[in-house]
């Protein structure tokens, strides 16, 4: 894929992008959700971003990586403590970071 | 923040939206670095990266897109899976429709343009202390900033390339951003399920073309949560 294929290809994708964000919004302000689906979407962001998150702690190439010496899951679960404990983005963003660092210098 | 700095004022909201974002937003920065390298791996010039960080303005898609362009995928597949990945704003989207029903329709489509897990996240968590009159502000001084970080830092990536050592594994920033959100969304034990459910399925389904197991994993969560709230009701 090149030249005028790419440019039409990314105009497509924002459109894609957009109209998924934007179509909702001007429909749905007219009528009220079912209280089932309003109170469904209380739970989109947890389950949403635990689907972006667990599967890099938790994989390897596409594998499970559950064993206990899995570098990035170990760093991982040092920045679930640090948010918790701190709630302070650039110190869990760090710590998770360096903790990666430093496994992988220990040649994990 | 101190409850004496809460925002009276849209202006104050947009301020307040800014300054609370810019920590998270710094930890965007690895993410578009990340983005702007796989965009030159994928053949796109350094224009085409940039371009299509501010006209997408979506991270994961834009990553799986640039995986199947590179990878040779045809036209259709390239669109699908950026849906896929993207089904979640749908969901963002309807949340969002009850809030953003008072802003004007230029400002909803930009509302609507600006929307990324980041400022979604943050303006729920902050909705009912700020209500419909400024939150809105809150979410748009927020999705301000990411978007000016997200193209800004997809173009040095896409400047430096292979510049930066594979040995810093930037690649891991990308969960830990979309960690930093997912920790103050474990507020009860349902939404801790729906987290615990939805992270496990889209992990087990992560062999599924399109990343459509994140989404499949998203819709099992939720009803996991929705299941544990009703249940302790009865």
């Amino acid at each position: 894929m090149k030249g005028p294929l790419l440019w039409g290809v990314i105009l497509g994708l924002g459109l894609i992008a957009f109209a998924l964000r934007y179509y909702p919004i001007v429909l749905l302000e007219r009528f009220h959700l079912p209280p089932v689906l309003q109170q469904a979407l209380r739970y989109v962001p947890a389950a949403t971003l635990a689907g972006l998150v667990l599967p890099a702690l938790l994989t390897h190439e596409g594998h499970w990586a559950l064993h206990p010496l899995n570098p990035r899951l170990i760093a991982g679960g040092v920045a679930i403590f640090l948010a918790w404990r701190f709630k302070n983005v650039l110190l869990t963003l760090l710590g998770g970071m360096a903790t990666l660092w430093v496994l992988q210098g220990l040649g994990l | 923040m101190k409850p004496s700095a809460a925002p009276t004022t849209p202006p104050q909201a947009f301020g307040r939206g800014v300054l609370q974002i810019l920590p998270i937003s710094l930890g965007i920065i690895p993410f578009g670095l990340v983005t702007g390298i796989a965009g030159l791996n994928a053949g796109l010039s350094v224009a085409q990266i940039t371009f299509m960080s501010a006209l997408v303005y979506a991270g994961a898609a834009q990553l799986v897109a640039l995986q199947l362009i590179g990878a040779g995928a045809g036209v259709p597949f390239v669109l699908l899976a950026l849906l896929v990945v993207n089904l979640r704003y749908l969901m963002y989207s309807s949340a969002l429709a009850r809030p953003f029903a008072a802003l004007s329709p230029r400002l909803k489509a930009l509302a609507a343009f600006l929307m990324v897990d980041q400022n979604f996240a943050l303006m729920m968590g902050q909705y009912e202390a700020l209500g419909p009159r400024l939150a809105p502000w809150l979410y748009l001084g927020a999705g301000t900033v990411l978007w000016g970080v997200w193209v800004a830092s997809s173009y040095a990536g896409a400047l430096l390339g292979a510049q930066v050592p594979e040995g810093w594994s930037l690649d891991f920033a990308v969960p830990l951003c979309f960690l930093v959100l997912m920790v103050p969304a474990l507020r009860n034990r349902p939404s801790l399920l729906a987290a615990l459910v939805g992270g496990l399925v889209a992990t087990a389904l992560v062999g599924l073309p399109y990343r459509s197991g994140l989404f499949l994993g998203a819709l099992a969560g939720i009803a996991a949560g929705v299941w544990l709230e009703n249940r302790g009701h009865r």
